[in-house]
C-alpha cells in the first residue's frame, strides 16, 4: 500500500510543475503499477482464470439440473439446447436442508471456526509482542522452541489427543476441537505475527515507554492497530483451514449432532456413491462463507502474505 | 467393493497409518472401555439415507429393549476406526464393510468372540453358507454379516429384451453364447463402466473376481484372495481371455473398450433403457437398483422395466455368489445391553424389520421373502438364499496396496489398452506386499 500511496499523488502535480513533468514520467513509467502488462502475462493470468472458474461454473450448473439431466449429458447443453434451461430445478438445495440438516452444521460450523479462529489470534499476539519487545532470559530459545513446532503436523498428535479427550471426557465435543485447532495454529500464528511486529518502529514504542504507557497498553493502543495485516492475514489462513477441516472433525468431533459442514456435506454421499448430485449443491454452499471471508479480507492478504516474511 | 471409503483412502492413509503404527504399544484392554451402562454407541460406514433408514428400525427396536443407542454414521470408516482402535476410544459395535479390518482389529484382541454371545447354530442353519466365515479370523467368530449385498447379478432392460427373445442363461457357455447371439442380430450385448472417481477400476475387479469364483469354485477362489496361489496364476490368464472376449472384443460392449474407463460404473447401465437399447446386459451389485442409478421412469416402474438373473454358474447346479456388506462386530463383550443389540442385528427379526426399506438384502434365509417391497428386492433375495457358496469381494479381503490399489490400477492400464493382461497381472502379483 505504500507504493501506491506514494505514487498516486503524481498525476495531481503535474499541472503545476511543468518543467518536471518529463523527468518525473519518465522515472515512474517504470514502477507505476497501472501501466500495462505485457500481453503475455495477461494471457497466463486469463488462463489460470479460466482453468479455476469454469469447473466451478460447471459445478454451479450441475447443482441447478435433476439428477437423470446431470447422468446424461453435460451441464454445457444448458446452453447449447435452450429447452434444457426450463428444466433447472431447485430441488438438490432444499434437499440439502431436508436430507442432510446442514443448517445446523453450518452454524456447528461457525461455532467451531469462529472460537478457533480469534482465540490463537488473541493469544500469539500476546506471545509475539513478548518476543519482540519484552527482554527476558531464554526468548530466543522459547522462540526457536516455537517455531520449530511449525513443523510438527496435527496427524501426529490425532491418537495422543483423542486418548486425552477420552479420559477428560470431552471427545466429541467443541472444546475438543477449538483445543485442537488453537494448539497447532499457535506455532505459525506466534511465528507470522512476531515477524511482523520486529518490522515496526522501535521509536514508536520507546515513545510511548517515556510516556508512562504500561505494556498493556502499549499492546493495545499501538500495536494491535499497527498489526493489523498480519492479524488479517493469519485470521484467513486459520478460518479457511478450520472451515474446511474433515480429518480433525471426523476424530474428535465425529457425526451427530455437533458435526459441522464439511462431515455433513461427506455423509450426502450414500455408501455406493448414490447422493452425488446433492453434493453440488452441498459443496457450493459450504463454500458461500469462505469465498466472504475471504473478499472482505483480501486487500489485507498480498500485505499480510509478505508481512512477516522481509524484515526491514 | 466400498467404493467411497478406498476413494478416500488416500486423504488420510499416510497419517493414519503412521500412527496407528507408532500409537499401538501402549494399553492392552480388552475392548469397550468398561462400558456397563445400557446406552451403547454404533459405529458404522454407511451415510444419507441408508443411515436414516438404519436408526429407524433400530431405534424401534432399542426404545422397546431398554436399550439407548448413539449412532456414529461415518464417512470414511476404515481410517476412523484404526484412529478410534488406536486411541482406544472405541464403539461398543462397529459394522466392518471390509473383512481386511476387521481381522485385523480382531488380532490385536479388540473384538469379542462372538460364540459366547450368539447361538452358532442358530447361525450355522440360517445364514447362506459362506457368508459366516467372511467373520472369522482362526476359526473364531467375530464378526456377522448384518447387512449383505450380491454382486454377481445381471441386470437387463426387461420390455427389449423380450422382444428380442433373450432369457436369462442357466450355465456360463449359455451366457456366452447368449452375447454372441445379441452381437449377431446387430445390437451390442453388454454395458460396462468402471470409472469412479479416484477409485476408477474396482467393477472390473468385481468381474475378475466373478469368473475367478464362477470357474474354479471358492476353494480356488480363496486361495487366490489369500495368495495362496500367485495373482497371475494361469487360471487368473484364462479369466481375463474370457473377459476380453465376453466385453472387450469388438461391437460387444456400447462405447468400445476405449469408453469403458471413462464410463461412470453407476450410470453405465442406463442406455439399456434407450429405443433401441444401447446394451442388453449390464453386470453390477444389487444396490444399483436402489435410487440414484437408473433413469427416474425406471425406478418408478422398476418391477416391469428392470429385468435380473443371476450370472450363472459353470454348471446349471452350481449358484456361487459374490458379494460383500456390512459385518458386526463387538467391542463390549461384557456389556448387556451391547450383547442384547449385538444378537439382535444378527437375528431374523432384524433382517425382517430392514427388508421393506428395499435397498437392504439380509444373509439370513429365514427372513420372510415377502418383506422385500419389489419383485427385484424379492429376486436379490432369492438368488442369495439359493447360492450354493458365498464369497466375500476379493479386492476388499486382499492388502490395501493390492486390493484399493494395483489391482484397480492395472485394471484401468490392461481394459484401456496400456497393456496386456499379462503384463497387469505381473504387475499386480508384483506389487503383493512380502
Amino acid at each position: 500500500m505504500s507504493s501506491t500511496q506514494a505514487v498516486t499523488p503524481v498525476p495531481v502535480q503535474l499541472g503545476t510543475d511543468a518543467t518536471s513533468v518529463g523527468s518525473r514520467t519518465r522515472r515512474t513509467r517504470k514502477h507505476d503499477p497501472a501501466a500495462k502488462s505485457p500481453m503475455w502475462v495477461r494471457i497466463v493470468l486469463v488462463v489460470i482464470c479460466l482453468m479455476w472458474i469454469i469447473p466451478t461454473f460447471g459445478l454451479a450448473m450441475t447443482s441447478f439440473r435433476q439428477q437423470d439431466d446431470a447422468a446424461s449429458s453435460g451441464w454445457w447443453t444448458v446452453f447449447t439446447t435452450p429447452a434444457n434451461l426450463t428444466r433447472l430445478t431447485l430441488q438438490n438445495y432444499s434437499d440439502i436442508f431436508t436430507k442432510a440438516d446442514m443448517g445446523t452444521a453450518f452454524v456447528n460450523s461457525l461455532a467451531i471456526s469462529i472460537p478457533a479462529t480469534i482465540i490463537p489470534i488473541l493469544i500469539a499476539a500476546f506471545a509475539a509482542y513478548a518476543f519482540t519487545f519484552m527482554a527476558f532470559p531464554g526468548r530466543d530459545f522459547l522462540l526457536i522452541a516455537i517455531v520449530a513446532l511449525l513443523v510438527v503436523p496435527t496427524q501426529v498428535a490425532l491418537v495422543p489427543l483423542l486418548k486425552l479427550y477420552g479420559q477428560l471426557g470431552i471427545s466429541g465435543t467443541f472444546l475438543a476441537i477449538w483445543a485442537a485447532h488453537i494448539g497447532f495454529g499457535m506455532s505459525l500464528a506466534v511465528y507470522l505475527i512476531r515477524n511482523y511486529m520486529a518490522t515496526l518502529p522501535r521509536e514508536v514504542i520507546e515513545s510511548a515507554k517515556i510516556d508512562g504507557a504500561s505494556h498493556f497498553q502499549t499492546f493495545w493502543r499501538l500495536i494491535v492497530p499497527m498489526s493489523t495485516p498480519a492479524l488479517a492475514s493469519f485470521a484467513i489462513f486459520q478460518f479457511l483451514w478450520v472451515w474446511n477441516d474433515l480429518l480433525n472433525a471426523l476424530i474428535f468431533i465425529g457425526p451427530g449432532p455437533n458435526q459441522p459442514l464439511t462431515i455433513a456435506l461427506v455423509s450426502l454421499l450414500g455408501q455406493q456413491g448414490q447422493g452425488w448430485q446433492l453434493l453440488t449443491a452441498g459443496g457450493l454452499f459450504t463454500m458461500i462463507l469462505p469465498i466472504i471471508v475471504f473478499l472482505s479480507l483480501q486487500r489485507y492478504f498480498v500485505r499480510g502474505l509478505t508481512a512477516g516474511s522481509v524484515k526491514g | 467393493m466400498r467404493i467411497r471409503s478406498a476413494g478416500r483412502f488416500a486423504v488420510t492413509a499416510g497419517a493414519v497409518a503412521l500412527l496407528t503404527a507408532g500409537c499401538l504399544s501402549s494399553g492392552s484392554s480388552s475392548g469397550g472401555g468398561g462400558n456397563t451402562s445400557n446406552s451403547i454407541e454404533l459405529m458404522y460406514g454407511f451415510t444419507g439415507n441408508q443411515d436414516k433408514d438404519f436408526q429407524k428400525v433400530v431405534k424401534a427396536w432399542a426404545d422397546k429393549n431398554d436399550v439407548t443407542i448413539k449412532f456414529s454414521p461415518t464417512p470414511d470408516f476404515n481410517n476412523l476406526i484404526n484412529t478410534k482402535v488406536a486411541g482406544n476410544q472405541l464403539p461398543d459395535i462397529a459394522f466392518f464393510p471390509q473383512p481386511g479390518i476387521m481381522a485385523s482389529i480382531a488380532k490385536q484382541g479388540k473384538l469379542a468372540d462372538l460364540s459366547s454371545v450368539l447361538d452358532t447354530a442358530d447361525l450355522k442353519a440360517n445364514f447362506v453358507p459362506g457368508a459366516l466365515e467372511a467373520g472369522q479370523v482362526d476359526g473364531k467368530q467375530y464378526a456377522v454379516l448384518a447387512s449383505a449385498n450380491i454382486k454377481s447379478i445381471v441386470y437387463y432392460p426387461k420390455k427389449a429384451a423380450q422382444a428380442a427373445g433373450v432369457a436369462a442363461p442357466q450355465t456360463l457357455d449359455e451366457l456366452m453364447a447368449l452375447s454372441q447371439k445379441i452381437k449377431a442380430t446387430g445390437a451390442t450385448p453388454w454395458c460396462f463402466g468402471i470409472e469412479n472417481g479416484p477409485a476408477t477400476g474396482w467393477p472390473a475387479t468385481d468381474w475378475v473376481e466373478n469368473l475367478m469364483l464362477i470357474d474354479y469354485g471358492s476353494d480356488v477362489y480363496n486361495q487366490w484372495v489369500q495368495h495362496k496361489i500367485a495373482f497371475n496364476d494361469p487360471k487368473v490368464l484364462a479369466v481375463t481371455d474370457q473377459i476380453d472376449k465376453l466385453l472387450l472384443a469388438d461391437g460387444q460392449t456400447n462405447g468400445g473398450r476405449k469408453a469403458i474407463a471413462s464410463n461412470n460404473f453407476g450410470t453405465a447401465g442406463n442406455v439399456m433403457f434407450n429405443t433401441p437399447p444401447g446394451c442388453y446386459m449390464y453386470r453390477q451389485g444389487n444396490f444399483l437398483a436402489q435410487p440414484g442409478f437408473f433413469p427416474k421412469n425406471v425406478l418408478a416402474d422398476l418391477d416391469n422395466q428392470l429385468g435380473v438373473f443371476p450370472m450363472p454358474g459353470k454348471t446349471a447346479d452350481s449358484h456361487p455368489v459374490l458379494g460383500g456388506g456390512d459385518m458386526a462386530g463387538l467391542f463390549s463383550a461384557d456389556n448387556d445391553a451391547a450383547k442384547k443389540t449385538m444378537k439382535y442385528l444378527s437375528s431374523a427379526e432384524f433382517g425382517n424389520s430392514m427388508a421393506p426399506l428395499g435397498w437392504y438384502l439380509s444373509a439370513r434365509k429365514d427372513v420372510d421373502a415377502s418383506k422385500y417391497p419389489s419383485k427385484t428386492a424379492q429376486q436379490f433375495a432369492d438368488i442369495t438364499s439359493k447360492g450354493t457358496e458365498f464369497v466375500f469381494d476379493g479386492s476388499d479381503q486382499m492388502p490395501g496396496a493390492v486390493g484399493s490399489g494395483s489391482f484397480w490400477k492395472e485394471m484401468v492400464a490392461w481394459i484401456s489398452g496400456q497393456e496386456t493382461a499379462k503384463q497387469a497381472l505381473d504387475n499386480i502379483e508384483a506389487s503383493w506386499p512380502k
